[in-house]
């Protein structure tokens, strides 16, 4: 750091020296992205600590200054006769109690809003990781929700009887006729708009389905064998499967009806997501259960198995 | 007068340093303690000041067209304080007393007459100044409204007792009674309007004693005082071009006054404003900019985002996305917001062949002038 003294001339037109004021309130450009830079926190505390010392000094040579004048006078006038020299001693002291009593109130001041300053930074450093944090759970969420849409909509007809996916003959059948186009386009037009409606259709369905079984798994289950509700309850085999069906007395172990899925992770609900879940996971698995609980899936892309 | 025997002086008590303000105003306030009230708690700030007007003075004290503008504008802006003419013999003394005793052997009763002399010119000057204006010392005026856009930017509403004329970019300063004898400078949000509400956009620093205050502890009733409107970033009423507006932060508040002016005037000009926010929510400001845009076709708003990856909106720096949709060649522009991105925009511009007298740009630091690591000062 350069002391004032060395600014240029447009900006500090008279030499200057350095103030308690200037480091505190010293302004240090950011290093560019990727730059080492040294700790911002550890400059403001040797900052402060500068500022004190410096301020002590001036208070001290003010001191030593008085003392000079003092003595000086002593010596000029040996036999003590200038009553009016005292009394500008005494003046001069008293300018000198009023600084200090001056300083140790802006000492005071500069201390409440280092604090102040360093409080605040800490807190909105800690809100925006907050809000951040939030927001990637937020998108997580939101896109896990998109992509259990699409897999319902992509898995679900075949059960149904409805027509095969837009891979299918339905579909590519007016293409390749080619002799009206906007017929084509109005029947796909029409079949997305059925598959939309379906996959929804499905995915209500299948998050009733999984909130019930959850609910029977809690309720009843739980009641004759506690320990077995902290493990997460797996998805039983065959989407026609109820949860009237899990609820078949003659189950002795709860547990032989499910069974996790490929990759060993159990099913959760999506509404019902704790936050502390790594949100990704659950994501992955429930899809993929509800795909592979009895639904033939005719190509189903193998991407939504990896979804993070 | 010998000017430069008092120079000469100036430079050897200049020496040393804090040391002079320290004992000047502790030296006034004893022999005065009615002046102790016109100043804030803490004065190391104003010790600074103290010493950089006196500098400019020094240095100007044979350039008559520098230093009577500069002592007039400083007559006239300290009634706000609260200076009265009576004041000025009181700060004279202790001047010379200071001067005096930081001297040494160097101090003569012709350097003494030399400087009472200086001063007095220097007093008179201010003062008459001070006289002349009709506009009162300072305006009262009342919290009407106070929003939290953000975390850390307030929408403040106020409206003076007596009419306040001011030209859109100007800025006041505000005092608030949160903290006493703190003043610092705000833009106005709004051209003049016929209720006299100002608009101001202020944004909390951290530890800034007065910016915290009035985003989170003023409420709507409380009473501020505001001086009288200061600074030149104002439209060129000689021209008729289209405007070009850049703002980042709380910069959108004097633009968006330049822009409320324009589209008061009868001649419609195209205007582009360009308003960079780090996130979508510290755009704090968008909805009122577009609501402008939308009442006029020829108004453009363009936010820009710096730092949200899925912002679907412009993303980046606003200088670079500025200079994309360029030429801006026949524009007028302004540019007002962190140094950083003032500096950046308008480098930028003239590069892509903006004329430079063309822009007028204003970088707003934190309120309190702080030096900077080559020690000058920053605003």
């Amino acid at each position: 750091m350069t002391t004032p003294t060395n600014s240029v001339p447009d900006h500090q037109e008279w030499a200057r020296r350095l103030s308690p004021a200037d480091v505190h309130s010293v302004l240090f450009g950011r290093s560019g992205l990727g730059r080492r830079g040294y700790d911002v926190t550890e400059v403001d505390v040797f900052l402060e600590r500068v500022q004190v010392e410096l301020t002590r000094l001036i208070r001290e040579k003010g001191e030593l200054r008085d003392e000079v004048i003092r003595l000086k006078e002593q010596v000029s006038s040996p036999d003590g006769e200038g009553g009016g020299e005292r009394r500008d001693a005494a003046s001069l002291q008293a300018v000198r109690v009023l600084s200090a009593a001056q300083q140790t109130a802006d000492q005071y001041v500069a201390d409440a809003e280092q604090y102040s300053r360093r409080v605040t930074s800490d807190a909105r450093q800690h809100a925006e990781e907050l809000v951040e944090e939030a927001r990637v759970r937020a998108k997580a969420i939101v896109e896990q929700a998109e992509r259990l849409a699409l897999e319902a909509s992509a898995a679900a007809p075949a059960p149904n009887g409805a027509p095969a996916l837009p891979s299918g003959a339905p579909a590519a059948e007016p293409v390749a006729a080619g002799t009206d186009s906007a017929q084509a386009k109005q029947e796909l037009e029409e079949q997305v708009a059925y598959l939309r409606a379906f996959g929804q259709v499905t995915r209500v369905q299948l998050r009733a389905y999984l909130e019930a079984l959850l609910r029977d798994v809690e309720l009843e289950w739980g009641r004759a064998q506690p320990q077995a509700v902290s493990a997460l309850p797996a998805l039983p085999a065959g989407l026609n499967g109820t949860a009237a069906l899990a609820r078949d007395p003659l189950a002795k172990d709860p547990l032989a009806n499910a069974r996790p899925s490929a990759d060993g992770h159990a099913v959760v609900d999506l509404s019902d997501q704790a936050p502390s879940a790594p949100a990704g996971a659950t994501a992955a698995t429930s899809v993929e259960d509800a795909s592979d609980a009895g639904v033939p899936e005719p190509g189903r892309p193998d991407e939504a198995r990896s979804s993070r | 007068m010998d000017i430069q025997r008092m120079r000469d002086s100036f430079e050897v008590v200049g020496a040393n340093g804090d040391e002079v303000p320290l004992f000047f105003y502790s030296h006034l306030f004893l022999n005065y303690p009615e002046t102790r009230s016109l100043f804030p708690v803490s004065m190391m700030t104003q010790r600074d000041r103290l010493f950089a007007a006196l500098g400019h003075i020094v240095t100007n004290v044979d350039n008559v067209d520098v230093l009577v503008p500069f002592l007039q504008d400083l007559g006239r802006d300290h009634r706000k304080f609260g200076t009265l003419a009576g004041h000025y013999p009181a700060v004279g003394a202790s001047l010379l007393a200071t001067l005096e005793h930081f001297a040494g052997d160097a101090w003569t009763p012709e350097l003494a007459a030399d400087w009472a002399e200086a001063y007095g010119v220097i007093a008179s000057v201010m003062t008459e100044a001070a006289g002349q204006s009709d506009d009162p010392a300072w305006w009262d005026a009342r919290v009407v409204s106070h929003e939290r856009r953000t975390l850390d930017i307030a929408v403040v509403r106020l409206e003076p007792r007596e009419r306040l004329d001011f030209v859109p970019g100007q800025a006041v300063a505000v005092e608030s009674e949160l903290r006493p004898r703190l003043w610092r400078y705000y833009a106005v949000a709004n051209a003049p309007r016929e209720d006299n509400v100002l608009e101001l956009h202020v944004q909390a620093h951290d530890g800034g004693p007065v910016s915290s205050a009035l985003v989170r502890h003023l409420a709507v009733g409380d009473a501020v005082r505001l001086g009288p409107p200061q600074g030149g970033l104002v439209l060129d009423t000689t021209s008729d071009r289209d405007l070009l507006l850049v703002a980042s932060g709380t910069g959108v508040a004097p633009l968006k006054a330049i822009l409320e002016q324009v589209t008061q005037d009868d001649v419609a000009r195209r205007v582009d404003f360009y308003v960079e926010a780090r996130t979508a929510a510290d755009l704090y400001d968008l909805e009122s900019l577009q609501a402008l845009a939308r009442a006029h076709p020829w108004v453009t708003v363009v936010p820009v985002v710096s730092d949200e990856d899925d912002y679907p909106g412009e993303k980046g720096r606003v200088s670079d996305v500025v200079v994309r949709d360029g030429p801006w060649g026949s524009r007028d522009v302004f540019v007002c917001g962190a140094p950083l991105m003032v500096d950046e925009t308008v480098k930028e511009l003239i590069k892509a062949g903006v004329p430079e007298h063309r822009i007028r740009a204003e970088r707003f630091a934190p309120s309190r002038p702080g030096p900077s690591a080559e020690g000058s000062l920053t605003s």
